[in-house]
């Protein structure tokens, strides 16, 4: 059983799957790819202009561009797949879960989901972080838990949706029932708009943490998280506006090809 | 005594809850009757007389709201998680859109090897051999494995749709309309097929149908239905006595021109 039919699939669509594939290994090869100590301060090198030695030229604590952006993809781009990753496993388990049991369970799950829902996802991340405190791990959990409520709702509609499917009752009665049920029938059916959901939200992920960063409620100082980088840039967006504008345009791309790459899976199915 | 239903009642519509006064519409009143091993029995009648939902009650799809499904002495809905495993062997069905019936990414290997999967403990190649037997059974090419089922033709699909419910050997398989969608060389070629099998395996069928030819053809008694009450009984040569029996009787169009005329909708 394959994901997308081999007839079916239109490769050309997908070309912002490998430019990511890419974009992570960078991230995750980081500390052999830097050219230099993302982490080293020498403030005699600050504001250096780009160089062979410097290709991205320095900050305002002479520490290298290019190399805080390369290690950055892990803080941005590699805790925003985590995020989705996590929440939309607990979300399969809490959303069929619930589709399956129904009753007065499914009924609190839905009136407590809608009460969390009415607050906007930045409001409720906002007021988790400032019950936890600013660090990169309570970032991780503020957004693991307000995505969490907003798919683990939509994946208990989307299995209500096919629960009343012919294929579903004749497969009851051919014997399957519980998880093989779940797994052979609603998740390959299933399977196709969740992919597409998931990899739109890695961009609006990405733009909470980085957000999250730029206000000091994220990530913390030295680490060199995108938005983090922005926020230390801004002081001196009049003499070097590019400290801002690298990370800025990081943020963009991956954001650009992640909205890419989720709009031609959608097309797929 | 294979099945027997007893006083089935079902109601559909909101039950009441907390402050919400229920609303229901009865759909099933005091539905009983009995079916013997190898039987066959066809239950006829007009659209939303409730033939449908019978037919999901007795297959546990449905809950009823009253009366009780005992299948080989045994209550359906109050049988033990083993002992309902054991009913799924025997009862199963085939619906009326056979497409339907199929999720749509599995390959038809992986919907006839399903059941063995459920109850057997059969290896890759013993299920590939039962897959091609059971293919072999309702007249189809052992190559079709590996398509999917939107590449079959309807009578094609149907035909899987019966080796699936053939596959575990039932007891009982419950025909909700399922030839009413094909046509009619193929209803006859599958009425034909259903019958050889019938003899071989001692299958006792439920036939439910709005067509009342074709049921005559295949059924031993004929039980009709109207307004979610069962009203007559039709024996091997019983005559059809019921106003709802006399009406389904002369809706059957007649076969030649020539008898147009000793036949007219009254």
């Amino acid at each position: 059983m394959n994901l997308v039919r081999k007839d079916r699939v239109h490769s050309k669509g997908l070309f912002s799957l490998p430019l990511l594939l890419i974009i992570g290994l960078l991230g995750l090869f980081a500390p052999i790819v830097m050219p230099h100590d993302p982490l080293a301060v020498d403030i005699a090198k600050k504001f250096l202009a780009p160089s062979w030695d410097y290709p991205l030229g320095t900050d305002h604590l002479g520490r290298c561009v290019l190399s805080r952006l390369l290690l950055g993809i892990r803080y941005s781009f590699g805790s925003a797949l985590v995020i989705q990753l996590v929440a939309i496993v607990l979300a399969l388990l809490l959303g069929a879960f619930v589709a399956l049991k129904r009753g007065i369970i499914d009924f609190l799950f839905i009136r407590i989901c809608d009460i969390l829902l009415a607050f906007p996802t930045l409001v409720l991340a906002f007021g988790l972080l400032g019950l936890l405190g600013p660090s990169l791990k309570n970032v991780l959990l503020a957004l693991i838990f307000t995505q969490l409520i907003y798919y683990s709702r939509m994946i208990r509609s989307l299995f209500i949706g096919i629960n009343k499917k012919e294929f579903i009752q004749a497969a009851r009665i051919t014997g399957t029932s519980g998880i093989k049920l779940v797994i052979r029938h609603y998740i390959p059916n299933l399977l196709p708009p969740i992919v597409t959901i998931v990899a739109l939200d890695v961009g609006k992920v990405i733009l909470e943490i980085a957000g999250f960063s730029f206000i000091g409620l994220g990530v913390q100082a030295p680490i060199p998280e995108w938005g983090m980088m922005v926020n230390e840039g801004k002081q001196y967006i009049r003499q070097h506006p590019e400290l801002m504008l690298y990370p800025g345009l990081a943020i963009v791309l991956v954001v650009l090809l992640f909205n890419h790459l989720a709009n031609n899976l959608k097309k797929l199915d | 005594m294979l099945l027997e239903v007893k006083n089935i009642e079902k109601h559909y519509g909101q039950r009441p809850f907390l402050f919400k006064r229920g609303q229901e519409a009865p759909v099933l009143q005091k539905v009983t009757f009995s079916l013997q091993e190898g039987e066959c029995l066809g239950i006829v009648g007009q659209s939303g007389s409730g033939k449908s939902t019978l037919g999901r009650i007795i297959l546990g799809i449905e809950r009823p709201t009253n009366g009780e499904v005992l299948f080989q002495g045994i209550n359906l809905y109050t049988a033990t998680s083993k002992h309902k495993k054991m009913m799924r062997r025997d009862l199963q069905a085939v619906f009326q859109n056979s497409y339907h019936s199929f999720n749509p990414k599995q390959t038809i290997f992986e919907i006839l090897e399903e059941p063995f999967l459920n109850f057997e403990h059969f290896n890759k190649s013993e299920r590939q051999q039962k897959v091609r037997e059971l293919l072999d059974c309702v007249e189809l090419e052992s190559a079709l494995t590996q398509n999917y089922p939107s590449q079959l033709s309807g009578g094609q699909q149907q035909r899987v749709n019966i080796a699936r419910a053939l596959a575990l050997h039932p007891k009982l398989i419950v025909l909700d309309e399922a030839i009413s969608s094909l046509d009619m060389i193929l209803q006859k070629h599958i009425i034909q097929l259903l019958q050889t099998l019938q003899k071989e395996m001692k299958l006792a069928y439920i036939f439910i149908s709005h067509d009342l030819q074709a049921t005559r053809f295949m059924s031993d008694r004929i039980l009709v239905m109207q307004h979610g009450q069962l009203v007559e009984e039709i024996g091997e040569d019983g005559a059809y006595q019921h106003p709802a029996s006399q009406e389904l009787y002369n809706a059957i169009l007649p076969s030649h021109p020539r008898e147009r005329a000793n036949n007219r909708f009254e």
